[in-house]
């Protein structure tokens, strides 16, 4: 007893010596907390500006013959710009050509600009707009021959780039809306008949729990940094200390004495416990003063959970030192890990639509049980995966990896030194 | 003396080179995690072919119409595919458990749409398919006529027009630059340091410059591996490919690498010692990998975010490779001079690192 | 080349040409400890020179001043001959340097490194005979960390001696290896010298001192306290034999009546050391000592002084720590 926790308290006083791994370590899901909330965290909206350009062209020919179309450009500038007026919104930015600028000027600097990323949609109104406009609303009234098409503009976007993509949806969406308005407005439609179309989010869990106090993208992150914080100390810390003590032969000293073993372990495992409490209580504090982080982790449900995590950690870990001799390569096994599992387990987004064998990896991979589990047990998120497999799945992976210790865990190194 | 030099340069070279390769460690982060992370989010982008949302719908009776119309009119769109459902409740928890991605709930004359609140990424494309989807209804329904419409069109990039998988692949590159490069300095020559390999060399007449060069060429063959398995990888499994200025490509390779080696021995000036020094790395090169488009569109970053982007190596190199990589105009004396000044700038830290460190000192 | 030719310029038999490496008050110090505090020697060539002392002397900062590592403070240096602010690049040339730590770039093969190594200077000994020299013939393409304590000790001398050098400087050389492993190394040692080397070895090895050199300086916190051939040192000492006999509940009367007898005792809990000059008279007066006062003579033995006996004769420490 007495030697497992001298073993403890010197892990510890390692630990907490070395200022600076001390500092990082403790960090580290702070600052990936702090991009991950920015990035997801409150409205995005509020955030983002698209900067839309609108340009009619001049038509080819007599102006002059054109005077008596009603000017169906202008109406569709006047509700753009009425749009950008609007008190509370701040996600356009609209740019039109000068009184007296060169239209066509206007439009090939416009569009240099969206090829270089200034622009995310160049909305050009050609010289016929206004015409196909008056005939196609001629048509519906008076029905001879074919149906003229709608007045035809053209939105330029980048695809690859998702702003620009959106934008250049919410200017269909602006366009089509003024179709519609105009056809309430000329009676040829009533409102009522119309769908009324409202966006929502759904309720985090069926039955509404004690706290319902609204989805937060920010508790929902914050549960996956407590999975991978526990993940990093479980399986990351296990596999450094024992490895490089391994690769050093003391591993093998220990063995001769069976007690002693058992109490180096004993002392690391306790050492481990701490150290995950610590970063969790740094997470949490953190989260709970700058963030608004609503849970109470403190429900005993969700700490005996993160303990369970902590043990399958724990024994994956175990896992990797049976099956990977080589100090360095195991090390290097769970660090190319890591991301990947995290990823892959919804720690950082939603994970949906990947092709079967990716699918097939989430649907394998203890963490994504251990972080919908934890969601769930906090009460920020139905776990998409049902409960009895939250723990059935890492615990087959904890039995799993187990068995493949008793089996083949070996107590020295991978390369043996050969003689003197 | 010079060939001396020569030949100093090239065991060295060799040398650290096969070190670097049999590091089995090191060449995971290398080469495996860009690959990694290029399956994993070039399937969320969609590469493995077109990305279709399940639309859960439930229709009551206050709902005029029959469900075969809406039926029509979802399956017609690209991208969207119906599934009916016959409770509310059982709809929403469909969307919660990831196997529908919306609910619509048609009562009435309105008709309601719910997301699941987590997935920010997909819910605006959903929300502008379902306001379609209404559209559409509208006019079946209600004669409703269009009087002006959008044409949306592509504007062409270098080679075509570019897609969303396409522009991950200059992050990912310059993810393996930095995974290679990062560590030098804060990493390698610090180690190298503390064992005392540097002290035993410098009792030889070893030229310091000589060493420095070839450890920092060592690292050359690696990145350039990594990235060419990155374009194969992505060609074969998403059948991308890129209008590569190829001589451009390699400068811009040996110019990436150098920058990273040069923040890495920025890192190192300021943190000291080597624990501390590979720890502030390795964050670094997390939080880089946010920014540098691979996980999360950059434009999506609100503003204040952008700027932090501005002091990351990786958001410039990644720019850079998206410029010579066909995905991104950029004015070119602009590039040119970024792309030196960020040349210069890290040789300078190195050279003045190299310079006051004491490579007889074992700490 | 250019030392062969500067050593005929000089006349014949003038001491400058035989000295390899001469200090004239060396000094350096870290802050206010000073490390080494003047000290002068020299080092003839086709000599085994060696700086004894306890760890912390300053035999180590010594040395790393000589192999051009660390800058000296203040006195004068001389590298055959030619008087140098510090050791450089050329001068580098001319040494092989066996460091405390074993300090080779990982996963690098046993050959690679040789030929690394070799490629730092202009002449150099190709690898496969270097191999012979140290006795690695079979581990040419093992890992370097798969090699025991005893084969990279061998190995690390085998980087010292890749550009045939005047001079080699060897720092501990047999720390920490087991007492086969040790014998194989001075054997090495002698070998080279043999060979012509001059080699300049700092130690705390008593046994090491004795057995391999030509010439002692023994080191004490940054100052030379003794010097000469390990024989001459010991005979300072004056003293001939030194009688060991366990000590077996000795009590205190017995042993101020031996000390009575004899001039140096030393006891201590496991044996009782008589430093005495004639050996026969002294047995004589031993077992005399003891039927007088029925003390039992177990595990008796005689043996000869020692640099150890020397430098605590000199400074009222041991060696060993």
């Amino acid at each position: 007893m007495k030697a497992s926790l001298k073993i403890f308290k010197q892990n510890l006083r390692q630990y907490f010596r070395d200022r600076s791994n001390l500092f990082w370590s403790l960090m580290f899901p702070v600052i990936l907390l702090i991009i991950l909330v920015l990035i997801f965290g409150g409205q995005q909206d509020e955030r983002i500006t698209m900067q839309i350009s609108l340009v009619s062209l001049e038509e080819e020919g007599e102006s002059d013959s054109r005077e008596d179309i009603f000017a169906w450009s202008e109406e569709v500038e006047e509700i753009f710009l009425s749009i950008q007026a609007e008190e509370d919104q701040q996600w356009l930015n609209l740019h039109l050509p000068q009184e007296n600028e060169d239209r066509e000027e206007f439009y090939e600097q416009e569009m240099k600009l969206l090829a270089e990323g200034e622009r995310h949609v160049v909305l050009v109104i050609p010289g016929e707009f206004n015409e196909q406009v008056m005939n196609k609303i001629a048509y519906q009234y008076h029905e001879t021959g074919e149906a003229p098409p709608a007045g035809r503009m053209t939105a330029y976007y980048r695809p690859e780039n998702q702003l620009s993509t959106i934008a250049a949806d919410i200017t269909e969406g602006i366009i089509s809306e003024i179709s519609r308005r105009f056809n309430i407005f000329s009676g040829m439609t009533a409102q009522e008949e119309l769908l009324e179309v409202s966006h929502q989010e759904i309720e985090a869990f069926a039955e509404p729990g004690e706290r319902q106090t609204g989805f937060s993208m920010t508790d929902y992150l914050v549960a996956g940094i407590i999975v991978m914080t526990v993940f990093s100390s479980g399986m990351e810390i296990l596999v450094a200390k024992i490895s490089l003590r391994r690769d050093k032969g003391i591993l093998r000293r220990y063995q001769a004495t069976p007690v002693k073993i058992s109490q180096f372990f004993s002392g690391l495992f306790l050492y481990i416990g701490v150290i995950t409490v610590l970063q969790i209580a740094v997470v949490y504090g953190v989260s709970r003063i700058f963030f608004d982080f609503t849970v109470n982790i403190f429900q005993p449900s969700a700490l005996a959970f993160i303990g369970y995590a902590l043990l399958v950690f724990l024994a994956l870990g175990f896992l990797v030192l049976s099956l990977v001799d080589n100090g360095q390569a195991a090390r290097g096994l769970v660090q190319g890990l890591f991301y990947p599992l995290l990823f892959l387990g919804g720690a950082f987004f939603t994970v949906t639509g990947l092709p079967g064998f990716l699918q097939l990896i989430v649907r394998l991979n203890p963490v994504t049980y251990l972080i919908n589990g934890l969601r769930d047990t906090l009460g920020i998120f139905s776990s998409p995966t049902p409960a009895y497999q939250n723990l059935l799945v890492p615990g087959i992976w904890l039995l799993l990896a187990l068995v493949v210790t008793f089996m083949k865990f070996s107590w020295s190194a991978g390369r043996k030194n050969n003689g003197n | 003396m010079v060939t001396n030099l020569g030949k100093q340069f090239v065991r060295l070279t060799k040398t650290l080179t096969l070190a670097f390769f049999r590091n089995r460690q090191a060449m995971f982060f290398v080469l495996i995690l860009p690959l990694i992370f290029m399956f994993i989010f070039g399937f969320l982008y969609g590469g493995g072919g077109e990305r279709v949302f399940t639309v859960a719908f439930y229709l009551d009776e206050s709902a005029e119409e029959g469900g075969e119309l809406w039926q029509e009119i979802i399956n017609q769109r690209e991208g969207l595919t119906y599934q009916l459902v016959e409770a509310r409740e059982k709809g929403e928890e469909l969307v919660r458990n990831l196997e529908a991605d919306v609910l619509l709930v048609r009562e009435g004359n309105s008709l309601e749409a719910f997301y699941h609140p987590a997935r920010l990424e997909d819910n605006p494309e959903l929300q502008q398919q379902v306001e379609a989807v209404a559209a559409e209804y509208d006019r079946e329904r209600t004669g409703l006529l269009d009087i002006m419409a959008v044409e949306k069109a592509e504007l062409e990039g270098a080679d075509g027009s570019v897609s969303p998988l396409e522009f991950m692949f200059p992050g990912l590159i310059a993810l393996g630059l930095a995974s290679s490069g990062l560590f030098v300095f804060a990493e390698a020559f610090l180690d190298y340091r503390k064992k005392g390999v540097l002290k035993r060399m410098v009792a030889s007449p070893m030229s310091k410059t000589v060493f420095i060069l070839a450890l920092m060429t060592s690292r050359f063959p690696p990145a350039l591996f990594s990235s060419v398995v990155v374009l194969l990888m992505g060609y074969l499994f998403f059948g991308v490919t890129f209008s590569i200025n190829w001589l451009a490509f390699l400068l811009y390779l040996v110019v990436g690498l150098v920058v990273m080696m040069g923040f890495g021995a920025l890192i190192t000036l300021i943190a000291r010692t080597k624990e501390s020094a590979s720890q502030v790395a390795s964050v670094f090169l997390i939080t880089m990998l946010f920014f540098s488009g691979i996980y999360f569109p950059v434009e999506f970053l609100p503003v204040y975010f952008q700027r932090i982007s501005v002091v990351l190596p990786l958001s410039y190199l990644a720019r850079g490779l998206r410029f010579i990589m066909g995905l991104e105009n950029l004015a070119g004396s602009l590039f040119i001079l970024e792309t030196l000044g960020l040349f210069a700038a890290s040789l300078a830290v190195i050279i003045l690192l190299v310079n006051i460190s004491d490579w007889a000192k074992e700490v | 080349m250019e030392q062969k030719i500067k050593k005929n310029n000089n006349e014949a038999g003038e001491n400058n040409s035989q000295k390899a490496i001469e200090v004239r008050n060396l000094k350096k110090h870290y802050g206010e400890v000073k490390a080494v505090n003047g000290i002068s020697f020299y080092v003839k060539e086709n000599q085994v020179f060696t700086l004894l002392g306890p760890n912390g002397a300053g035999k180590t900062t010594t040395i790393e001043i000589l192999e051009g590592l660390t800058e000296k403070d203040g006195g004068e240096l001389y590298f055959f001959g030619e008087r140098c602010q510090r050791i450089g690049r050329r001068q580098k040339e001319e040494i092989g340097v066996l460091l405390q730590q074993n300090n080779f770039v990982e996963l690098t093969q046993v050959e690679e490194l040789l030929d690394l190594f070799a490629s730092f200077y202009s002449t150099t000994i190709p690898a496969t005979e270097i191999l012979d020299i140290v006795e690695l013939q079979d581990k040419a393409e093992a890992y370097v960390e798969d090699l025991s304590g005893g084969q990279q000790q061998r190995l690390a001398i085998g980087l010292a001696l890749i550009n045939d050098p005047k001079i080699l400087f060897l720092d501990e050389p047999t720390t920490g290896l087991d007492p086969q492993a040790r014998r194989n190394i001075w054997q090495l040692i002698q070998n080279l010298r043999s060979q012509g080397k001059t080699i300049f070895l700092t130690t705390h090895y008593m046994e090491e001192a004795e057995e391999l050199s030509d010439y002692v300086y023994i080191m004490d916190r940054g100052e030379i306290i003794a010097r000469g051939t390990p024989l001459e040192l010991i005979a300072k000492l004056d003293r001939e034999n030194i009688i060991v006999f366990a000590d077996r509940n000795l009590q205190g009367d017995s042993i101020s009546e031996l000390e009575n007898i004899f001039p140096q005792v030393d006891v201590d809990d496991e044996q009782v050391e008589l430093h005495v000059k004639d050996l026969s008279e002294s047995m004589a007066k031993l077992f005399d000592w003891s039927k007088k006062q029925e003390q039992t003579l177990d595990e008796l033995r005689i043996r000869r002084p020692n640099l150890e006996d020397v430098f605590l004769d000199l400074t009222g420490k041991e060696l060993r720590e």
